[in-house]
This record gives structure tokens, sequence and C-alpha cells, in this order.
């Protein structure tokens, strides 16, 4: 079981490698959607390396910067209100954890159902994105991995929090 | 059952969990969906988990965000806070109460470039508090300059708070980052009269500083140069409509990481920044997902119009109803982080100032403000316990104690919005 798990960490920081280079070429892909615009105007249209699809990169960037950063910070990014549960015990606070990893794992699921039926639908509907025409499908399977691994990994949160409150070594 | 009677007990719900330390943006996500599939039915709130994450995170409007988060990161880490600090303190460092007025001024630089309460009084607190305590500063004075300081990144554009605000209102971005400019820089000001007046009255509070020369002064603004010319860059782009604000946050993360590497930032760094970047980015788009899935019950439980009517017919003038939200805003803000309160508050009470007749904008910038009084004041307060780390030897009550004139500085200059909207409206 914690081989599985050490695989889930290791899968997730993957993601965030991933994500990092989305946000990195999104910053890239504005930046160069603003000097090819600006040296477009400056030389009157002459010079032109203007491209399409800048706005729709960047969503999709966002998407995935975002999204596969989501599994490995599903426990290091979250905002509570600690002021009636500060002087709970550990093992209080445990159980608290696992509801909340739990309540992500169902949400994830859920996510992860519904983006199955957009691959489904979006495959045999041949839907593309508007400018750049790429498959929405593979676009819904790259999100569909995103959602299934925070679920896998807020399970594995989950039961490690079960774990703790079991008093087993996590 | 009536929609807006599930609604309140949905809010009930969500108000429960967060009571239990469910995280915010989870507690939102679940009395959302609970609420929308008991009002609406089961699969059209299934539907929901597609369309929310989708099209939260493929919008375009949000791609500045972590941008801004990136460049206030690489800001941080290219040490910044220390040629801020040293810049601000060849000017004003020889005056009495001066290497407050210092850190005031550099907090309100770093603040705005970083765009974080907490990491800026961290930031500064490492550079400030050791020169203001050996320079025999008041414990009061010097901790409680430093984690107001912190607050005022939350006004000055470009803001995480503004931006989101105008996301979940439907105002333009610009608009809402020109609005805060002149309240954001307000804040700066009646902070260093509050210094000035605290030392005149006070004189053993602080000493003066050692003398510069003009050489010495000239050296310290060339210091303050680069981060200031990326902050000019940015709100100088919007303002005169050259750039969006997603095309103003990649331009600025980008100079700030030519920057960075000029300074020495190398690739672990930048690899460490961008993971930062992603981890704080991670939180808010939780929270903003939360707060989508939220406001589609929102919508279907018809809970604002019922408080808008019932608001109505308690014939309560304008500002009384401002006067509510703004207490309320105030009493949350003592136990809920800033960002998250935005997200949680303003769709329910956001019709109710439109049907107050005030404007959207304005009253973000209001919104905000109180907002950010939550970080310096008891019991939760961020900001006073992150200068509490730095300054362990300082009782709790002691930078509380601190605060509290900054406080009052604070409410003046909402009271002065609330009576001049052209300080906030001026720009726009």
């Amino acid at each position: 079981m914690s081989g599985f798990a050490r695989l889930v960490d290791a899968i997730c920081r993957g993601m965030l490698w991933i994500s990092a280079m989305m946000l990195t070429a999104m910053m890239l892909v504005v930046l160069a959607d603003v000097i090819t615009r600006a040296l477009f105007r400056l030389t009157d249209g002459s010079f032109d390396l203007t491209f399409n699809g800048g706005i729709e990169l960047v969503r999709f960037a966002l998407l995935f910067a975002i999204l596969y950063a989501l599994p490995w910070c599903v426990d290091r990014s979250q905002v509570v209100v600690d002021l009636f549960t500060e002087n709970l015990s550990d093992r209080s606070k445990a159980v608290l954890d696992t509801l909340c990893f739990a309540g992500y794992t169902l949400l994830a699921l859920g996510m992860s159902i519904r983006f199955w039926h957009a691959v489904e639908s979006s495959h045999f509907s041949g839907e593309t994105t508007q400018d750049l025409m790429f498959p929405m499908s593979y676009i819904f399977v790259a999100t569909l991995i995103g959602t299934a691994m925070l679920a896998l990994r807020s399970l594995m949160l989950t039961g490690s929090q079960i774990g703790k409150v079991m008093g087993c070594k996590a | 059952m009536s929609s807006s009677t599930i609604g309140f007990i949905c809010i009930g719900l969500m108000l429960f969990m967060l009571a239990i330390r469910i995280p915010i943006a989870l507690t939102m996500a679940i009395a959302g969906f609970v609420g929308f599939a008991w009002i609406i039915a089961f699969d059209p709130a299934m539907a929901i988990l597609e369309s929310a994450p989708f099209e939260t995170l493929t919008n375009y409007n949000f791609s500045p965000i972590p941008m801004f988060i990136l460049m206030g990161v690489l800001a941080s880490r290219s040490n910044m806070s220390n040629q801020l600090f040293s810049g601000a303190r060849s000017l004003f460092g020889a005056w009495r109460g001066g290497i407050s007025l210092a850190a005031l001024m550099s907090c309100g630089i770093f603040s705005a470039i970083s765009g974080s309460s907490v990491a800026t009084a961290a930031s500064m607190s490492r550079v400030a508090l050791p020169e203001m305590r050996k320079h025999g500063y008041a414990d009061s004075l010097a901790t409680g300059t430093l984690a107001a300081g912190g607050t005022l990144g939350i006004m000055i554009p470009p803001s995480i708070a503004l931006l989101l605000y105008a996301l979940i209102t439907e105002q333009s971005v610009g608009d809402m980052f020109m609005a805060g400019l002149i309240p954001g820089l307000l804040g700066l000001v009646l902070y260093c009269v509050t210094v000035t007046v605290l030392v005149r009255l006070k004189p053993e509070l602080a000493q003066p500083g050692e003398a510069t020369s003009l050489m010495q002064k000239l050296a310290g603004l060339k210091g303050l140069l680069p981060f200031t010319s990326v902050f000019v860059i940015i709100i100088g782009g919007i303002y005169l409509g050259l750039f969006t604000p997603t095309e103003a946050a990649a331009i600025g993360a980008f100079c700030t990481l030519m920057i960075a590497i000029q300074r020495g930032m190398r690739w672990t760094g930048f690899v460490d920044a961008l993971k930062e970047t992603l981890v704080t980015s991670a939180m808010i788009f939780f929270m903003i997902l939360g707060a989508e899935i939220f406001g589609f019950f929102l919508s279907v439980s018809r809970i604002s119009f019922e408080l808008v009517e019932y608001v109505d017919a308690l014939n309560l003038s304008p500002f009384m109803v401002l006067f509510a939200v703004l207490v309320l805003f105030m009493l949350l803000g003592c136990v809920m982080d800033s960002i998250a309160m935005l997200l949680l508050t303003v769709p329910v009470v956001f019709p109710l100032i439109q049907a107050a007749g005030f404007d959207p904008v304005w009253f973000g910038v209001v919104a905000v403000i109180t907002v950010e009084l939550g970080l310096i004041t008891p019991p939760v307060g961020m900001n006073v316990f992150v200068i509490k780390a730095f300054a362990k030897d300082v009782s709790i009550g002691s930078i509380y104690k601190g605060v509290m004139p900054f406080v009052l500085s604070d409410l003046v200059r909402l009271a002065l919005i609330i009576a001049f909207p052209v300080l906030a409206l001026g720009l726009v």
C-alpha cells in the first residue's frame, strides 16, 4: 500500500512539473503575442509574425497549469477557519481531515465521471477548439487524468488520515 | 419546501462545515452541489461538476492570477526587500521615526509587486525589524508598523483581491485596478502620518537614525528603481490601454524574472519560485472552483432576491445597508482569510449593494479595505502572527497595541472613501 502511495505521489510530482511548464508557457505565449503585435503595428504590417490561437493557448495552459497542480496541492493549499477547532486533540483534527479528504475524493470522482462522458461525447461529435481546431476529446482526456489523479490522491490522504485516527503509522 | 428555504438550510450547512475546519473551498462546493441537487435535480448538479471546473480554468480572465503571483514570488526571492528598505532608509532614516517611514514605503512597493500581505510582512520584518530595534524603536511601533505595512498590497494594484472582485461581479479589471490606486496610496500616506503623529506625541517611541549624504540618497533612489519601474509599466500600461491585465501580468512576471536572474537567481531558484506560485495559485483556484459551484446554487436558490426584498421591506437607507454589510465584513474578516471571504460573501451581498444604488467599482474598493482590516485585528490577524514569529520576545498584546493606531488610520481612510467616492472613482 505504501508503495502504491509513493507511486501516486511520484505521479503527482510529475504533474506538478507539467503545471510549472504550462505556467511558463502561458507567460511566454502572452509575451510573444504582445511583441509580435507591437512589431506588426510599428512596421505598418510589413513585419508580420503575429499568430492565431494565442488566447486559446493561454486558456488551455491555464487549465493544465492549475488542474495538474491540484493533486499535489490538495493537502497543501487549503484555507480553513481554525478558530473553533484549534484546541482539539490531534486525533479529533485527524477525524475532521478525514472528512475533508473524503469530500475531495467524492468531488473529484464526480468530476471524473462527468469528464469521462465529455470525452465520449466529444469523440463521437468530433468537436474541436475554435481557433486551433484541436480535438476537444484529447483535451477532455487530459482533464480527466487531472481530476482522476485528484480523486486518487485525495483517497490516499483519506486512508492516511484514517490510519492516524486508528492509531496506525501513516 | 421553497428554494429560498433550501438555500438558507444549505448556507447553514456551509457555516457548520466551516466551523468544523472543513476547507472553505470544499464547504462552498459541497453546499453548492447539495443545494443545487436539492432544488433542481441530481443529474444537472453532476453537470456542474464538469462545467464549473472547465469553464473556470479555461477562462482567459483568470489567467493574470498565477502570473501576478509568479511576479510576486520572483520579486520576493530576488532580495527585493533588502534593496527597497535600504533605498527608502537612505531617504528617511535620519528623521525621528524615519526607519518606520522607510519600512512603510518599502512595504508599499514590495506589497504592490508581491500582492501578498503575509509575504510582505514576513520579508520586511526580516530586514526592517532588527534595524528598528537596534535604533531603540519601541516594540509596539516597530511591530505595528510592519504588520500594518503588509496590508497595503491588498489595495495597491496589481491586487489579486481587486482582480477577483472584478471577476466575481463582472466589472472591468482595469477599472478596479485604477480605482484601487488612490485609496492604496492614501493608505500609505495615512500610515506615514500616523507614525509621524505618534513620534511627535511620544518621542520616546523612536530615535533618529544616522544622517545620509546626497550621494547616498541618490544611490538609494537607484535601488528603488527596478521594482518601481515594473509597477509603473504594469499600471501605466493598463491605464493607457496598452495592455490587458493578462498581458500586464505576463510582462510584469517576465521583467521581474529578468531582474531576479540579474541578481543571481538560477534554475533551482526559478523552479522553486514556480512551485511556490503553483501552491498559492492552487489555493486560490480551489476557492474559485468552490465559489463557482456555490454560485450556481445561489442563482437557483433566489436567496439574493429574498434578501433584497427583505431589506427593501425594512425601509433602510442605503448607507444603513452599506454599514450592515461592512460590519459583517469586519466580523468575518476577524476569523477568515480575506480572499476566501470575498469569494464567499460578495455573491450574496452584491445584489443588495446594487439595489441600494452604490457604484459596484467603488464598493469593491470599500469592501477590500474592510476585508484588509481583518489582517491586523484580533483574534486571527494573520500579519500580527507573522510579525510575532520574527519578534518572539514581543507579546501578541504589544503587537496589537502597536497596530491599533494603524487600524484607526484605516478607518479614517474608509470614512474618507465613503464620504468622497471620487477618491476611488477619480481615475476610472
